[in-house]
């Protein structure tokens, strides 16, 4: 097997015009503007619009790559360009091998026709002959578990059973460069688990090349090791899988806020009783220990630092952290007396505790920690801030199969570990 | 197969801003399954849930023939040289439903497929061609019923019916390349699909399809026969009725020319604009 890519991406540029895709100026507007004074004319603006600008990368055969990047990042107009729907501005992209594409599950099905009609009519539009398509037929059916229904036109089909069978298709459809686009925002989670495993074979067993470019973070950590990313039409980043979803996250939460997160000034936090004796000033998150962010990916583990004023004069005071969620007031809750945390240094007014949860145990959602000292009594609170730092927590590949966390399954992560064992019975 | 996949496993394709000026011939063969299935496709999805099913392939040509029957060789009683008025215009329809069946499903290939096009890639002239497919085999049925109704009206069948395919052909190259070039700005400028059922219309009157050239007074026929269908579907009725006379050999050339031409045209137009189709529709 030769060295050379499978797929080679070149200074790859694609411009729009803007407000001439759609937008014909009709008769009636130009009718309109010989009435009207020319400030007030219907201006259709002739910007430029760059979808993709300068992106370079290559893909070795065999290779899956993710792609990543926010809604209009040019992920999409990316994959039109790979499965030759458009074509670009400028650059250019050379593909090695047959090219499968898809784009949008079911596109031409054809509502009047059946289930097996349209396999072999769809399988045509992919580019498969019909005889690869009698060679798979039976696979796809099987795959997509509509048997009983092939001769049904597909109109009479349920959505998920469109699904499934366009999914089938494709899935079965063997080229060596497959690139494919959110096709697991559909169907249910069993058939979205089927099509990830579908697509994990593909990719390693088959050894082909998969380009695949999804919202869904956790199935592009699943399937790709490597990921690109793209910001605003840019190659922002291509690499690790991890940190281009790092940066990806934190691309999303500097734009929301317009400044880097992670950092809970408490000076003015909302506090309700206390001495104040000793106060926290502030808290800063590290998910992994690097950099600061208030995004932590679900197993990750969780740094977080609390600035303290005028801990160092009671050394028997109870530290507590308490996390919890919109639902829930307290998940979890940590204390500690100050008696046993390590100082390597003389102790001072202003310090840092640093507490490490090795493995954060909770699932995607909106949290938060209250911050609470105490003195050796236990009753005397020195002070207290409810909602002392916010974060969320993000999908990630936990389990190893893509499987996806939603609310449904809970707050809590926890670690298992499954085995079987004969049952003996006795006579 | 193994031939195949090998030399399809080094395939190498370069995406890039140049664009061709005529078909990828070599690719249009490998994807000659679609254009099949394509026209399938359509033929079994209009018969889908019809109690006639595929009978109203007949219904169309009939109806009109007898329409006509009624309203020019009833009414206006024109010439057709001995031949029944029916049988005679059946045969100018037989020629005219190939250009307009053409013209009409090729000039909305691209704004009726605009959901395929965004999202799928194969050579877009698939799909033109598929349409063309499908009403080259309503031809081949009306032809059928062509020589029933010769065998029955005591018409007989000539000689010069070997010799219909040479009329056949450039009403079909006309039709395709002005579809082309149609379909080809109507991705942008909608208004053309509402013109063309217009100008079609327009131009079955204007051409001799339900009366002969003889019927035209002598002073307008040369400018008549500057409409290149006019000297098609006369051949066309020479072919299947015999009898009539052809048009001049200047006339018929210049029909097969400007067939010819518009198809390259056609073709041109298309080829060039097809890129940018996605980006628009």
């Amino acid at each position: 097997m030769s060295s050379e890519p499978a797929i080679t991406v070149s200074h790859l540029t694609k411009e729009y015009v803007l407000g001439l895709t759609g937008r014909t100026n009709s008769l009636a507007t130009i009718t309109r503007d010989l009435f009207r004074s020319s400030a007030r004319r219907t201006r259709e603006p002739r910007g430029r619009f760059r979808a993709l600008d300068d992106v370079t990368f290559d893909v070795a055969p065999g290779e899956v790559v993710g792609v990543i990047g926010k809604n209009g990042a040019g992920k999409s107009t990316l994959l039109k360009i790979l499965s030759r729907i458009t074509h670009p501005t400028t650059g250019y992209v050379e593909l090695v091998g047959r090219v499968g594409s898809l784009l949008e599950v079911g596109t031409g099905f054809h509502p009047e026709l059946t289930g097996i009609e349209n396999v072999y009519l769809n399988g045509a539009i992919l580019g498969m002959t019909r005889r690869e398509i009698d060679e798979r037929l039976d696979r796809i059916v099987d795959f997509a578990d509509v048997s009983r229904f092939l001769e049904t036109p597909v109109k009479r089909y349920s959505s998920g059973m469109r699904v499934r069978l366009a999914f089938a298709v494709a899935a079965h459809l063997e080229p060596e460069i497959l690139v494919i686009d959110e096709v697991l925002s559909v169907g249910d989670a069993g058939f979205q688990s089927r099509c990830l495993d579908k697509m994990r074979t593909i990719a390693s067993e088959d050894g082909r090349t998969v380009l695949y470019v999804s919202h869904n973070l956790v199935s592009v950590e699943h399937l790709c090791q490597r990921s690109a990313l793209l910001v605003d039409g840019r190659l922002e980043f291509d690499g690790s899988t991890h940190e281009a979803i790092d940066r990806h996250l934190a691309t999303f939460r500097q734009s929301e806020y317009g400044e880097a997160t992670g950092v809970f000034d408490l000076v003015d936090g909302d506090r309700s009783t206390g001495n104040y004796d000793a106060v926290f000033r502030r808290v800063d998150l590290r998910p992994r220990g690097g950099e600061l962010s208030d995004t932590v990916r679900m197993g990750d583990s969780l740094q977080v630092e609390i600035e303290v004023e005028g801990l160092d004069e009671m050394p028997e005071a109870v530290v507590i952290a308490t996390v919890g969620s919109s639902t829930f007031q307290c998940l979890f809750r940590i204390h500690e007396n100050m008696k046993r945390i390590t100082a390597p240094h003389e102790r001072c007014t202003r310090e840092t505790i640093v507490l490490n949860i090795p493995m954060l145990p909770l699932t995607p959602g909106e949290y938060h920690i209250d911050l609470q000292v105490k003195g050796s009594d236990v009753r005397g609170v020195i002070d207290h801030v409810s909602r002392a730092a916010t974060f969320s927590v993000v999908s990630a590949d936990v389990l190893g199969t893509g499987f996806q966390y939603t609310s449904h399954d809970g707050p809590m992560l926890v670690a298992w570990d499954w085995e079987l064992r004969p049952t003996r019975v006795d006579a | 197969m193994t031939a195949a996949a090998a030399g399809a496993s080094t395939r190498r394709t370069r995406i890039d801003s140049s664009r061709r000026w005529l078909p990828d011939t070599r690719e249009l063969i490998a994807y000659q399954q679609l254009v099949v299935l394509f026209g399938r496709r359509d033929l079994t999805a209009r018969y889908r849930q019809t109690v006639f099913g595929s009978l109203w392939v007949f219904a169309g040509p009939l109806v009109s023939a007898g329409l006509f029957s009624f309203v020019f060789g009833r009414v206006a009683d024109l010439p057709t040289n001995g031949v029944p008025y029916f049988v005679f215009s059946y045969a100018g329809l037989l020629a005219w439903n190939l250009f307009s069946g053409v013209l009409t499903g090729a000039s909305t290939s691209m704004t009726g497929n605009g959901g395929l096009i965004t999202k799928v890639y194969f050579p877009r002239l698939v799909i033109p061609l598929s349409t063309t497919a499908s009403t080259l085999l309503n031809t081949a049925i009306s032809f059928c019923v062509m020589v029933v109704l010769l065998l029955i009206s005591g018409v007989g069948i000539s000689w010069q019916i070997v010799l219909l395919p040479l009329w056949l052909t450039p009403a079909a190259f006309l039709a395709m390349g002005s579809a082309l070039v149609l379909t080809s700005f109507a991705v942008t400028y909608r208004d053309i699909n509402y013109v063309t059922p217009l100008a079609t219309q327009l131009l079955l009157f204007l051409s001799p399809v339900a009366y002969s050239l003889e019927a035209v007074p002598p002073d307008l026929r040369n400018l008549y026969l500057l409409n290149p269908l006019t000297s098609i579907v006369e051949g066309c009725r020479w072919s299947l009725l015999g009898g009539s006379e052809l048009p001049p050999a200047w006339a018929i050339a210049y029909s097969a020319a400007v067939a010819i031409g518009t198809l390259l045209v056609g073709l041109i137009v298309f080829t060039r604009r097809e890129p940018g189709f996605a980006d628009v529709i």
